[in-house]
C-alpha cells in the first residue's frame, strides 16, 4: 500500500461516516443510492479540490459537494421514474428515534433535503439556499411545509394514546 | 415561524450525524478514484497530498483558533501515542534547517499543549529509520486522536505517522 493510499483511505474514513449518514437522510434512506452518493462525492472532491480553499472545514465542504452530487442526480428524470426500493434504516436506538427516521424519509424530496439541511445538519437558510440553488425564501417555506408535514405523521391520531 | 415542539428538537439534537456504510463501499471509492482519467501517476499522489496538507493545514488553524490564548483544562478522554518517522516519501530539510522544522514541530505542540491535549513530546536520540519522535495527546475519541495526527507538520513532509492508543 502506497503512502497515498493510506492519506485517501485516512480522509476517507474519517469524513465518510457523516457524508454517509447525510446521503441516507437525503435520500429518504435509500442506502444503495446513499452509497453512490458518497463515492461520486470523492470522486467530484478530486476533481474539484483546488477549489476547496480552507474557508470553510474539509467535512462541510465534502458535505456541500454531497449535496450537489444529490441535486443532480434528483433532477435526471429517469432517477423520478425508477424509485428505489427502500431497504430498513440501520439499526435504530429506540422506537422514538425508528419512527422520526421514518417520518423524515417519508418527507416530499424538496422538503426533505432542506428539512435535514436545517433542523438535523444546522444549516442557515442562506447556506441551503446556495447549496440547492433556490432562493432563501423557497427555503424557508419548504422547511415550514416539512415542519408541518413531520409533526403531523408523528402524532397519534385523534382519539388514539400512544404509550 | 413555524417552530418544532422542543421533544422533537431534543430527539432531533440525538440523531446521530455518523453512520457506517458497508465496509465494501471504501475499496469501491479508492477503485472509482484512482481510476479517474488523468490521475493516475504522480497526478493521482499530488492531489491527495495536497488535500492531505490542505486539511491539515485547516485542521492546525482551527486548533489555534479555537483557543488561541487562554490555556484549556486538561481535557479527558484517552491516551493515544503518535509515532513519528520519516517513511519513504520523508522530505527532509535542507541543510541547515532543521531547527526550523524542529522550531515548526515546537509550534504544533504548543497549540496541542494550549489545548491541554500534550501529554509528552520527544525526540529519540539517535534519529532512527524506524522512529525518531513520539508524542503522547489525550484526545476524546479515536476520531479525535485521528484530526490531531492530521493536523501534525509532519503529514506535510510525507512522513509516516503512526498513532496507537494507549493502554493505562
Amino acid at each position: 500500500m502506497t503512502s497515498d493510499d493510506d492519506l485517501f483511505r485516512a480522509l476517507y474514513r474519517e469524513h465518510t461516516p457523516a457524508l454517509y449518514a447525510l446521503g441516507l437522510r437525503l435520500t429518504g434512506r435509500d442506502q444503495h443510492e446513499a452509497e453512490d452518493l458518497v463515492q461520486e462525492t470523492w470522486v467530484r472532491a478530486t476533481r474539484q479540490m483546488s477549489t476547496f480553499r480552507g474557508e470553510s472545514s474539509l467535512r462541510t465542504w465534502l458535505c456541500g459537494v454531497l449535496v450537489n452530487v444529490r441535486r443532480e442526480r434528483v433532477r435526471s428524470a429517469w432517477r423520478m421514474v425508477d424509485a428505489p426500493d427502500i431497504e430498513p434504516p440501520s439499526p435504530p436506538r429506540d422506537d422514538a428515534a425508528f419512527d422520526l427516521e421514518r417520518a423524515i424519509a417519508a418527507l416530499p424530496n424538496g422538503a426533505r433535503d432542506i428539512f435535514v439541511l436545517h433542523d438535523v445538519y444546522g444549516y442557515a437558510h442562506h447556506e441551503i439556499a446556495e447549496m440547492l440553488g433556490v432562493v432563501e425564501g423557497t427555503s424557508k417555506s419548504q422547511l415550514a411545509r416539512a415542519r408541518t408535514l413531520l409533526r403531523r405523521a408523528l402524532s397519534p391520531p385523534s382519539g388514539e394514546v400512544r404509550p | 415561524m413555524n417552530e418544532l415542539p422542543d421533544d422533537l428538537k431534543r430527539a432531533l439534537a440525538e440523531l446521530p450525524l455518523e453512520l457506517q456504510p458497508d465496509p465494501t463501499l471504501e475499496d469501491r471509492v479508492v477503485r472509482a478514484v484512482r481510476g479517474l482519467r488523468g490521475l493516475r501517476g504522480r497526478g493521482w499522489r499530488g492531489r491527495w497530498i495536497w488535500l492531505g496538507v490542505a486539511a491539515a493545514a485547516v485542521a492546525a488553524a482551527l486548533l489555534v483558533i479555537a483557543h488561541p490564548w487562554s490555556p484549556a483544562p486538561p481535557s479527558t478522554g484517552q491516551t493515544y501515542v503518535l509515532l513519528l518517522s520519516p517513511g519513504p516519501d520523508y522530505l527532509a530539510p535542507p541543510p541547515g534547517h532543521m531547527d526550523e522544522r524542529r522550531a515548526e514541530y515546537g509550534r504544533w505542540a504548543d497549540s496541542l499543549a494550549r489545548l491541554g491535549k500534550l501529554d509528552l513530546e520527544g525526540r529519540l536520540e539517535p534519529p532512527g529509520a524506524i522512529v525518531d519522535g513520539l508524542f503522547i495527546i489525550r484526545a476524546a475519541n479515536d476520531a479525535d486522536a485521528a484530526r490531531i495526527a492530521a493536523s501534525c507538520p509532519h503529514t506535510k513532509y510525507r512522513g509516516r505517522i503512526e498513532l496507537r492508543r494507549f493502554i493505562e
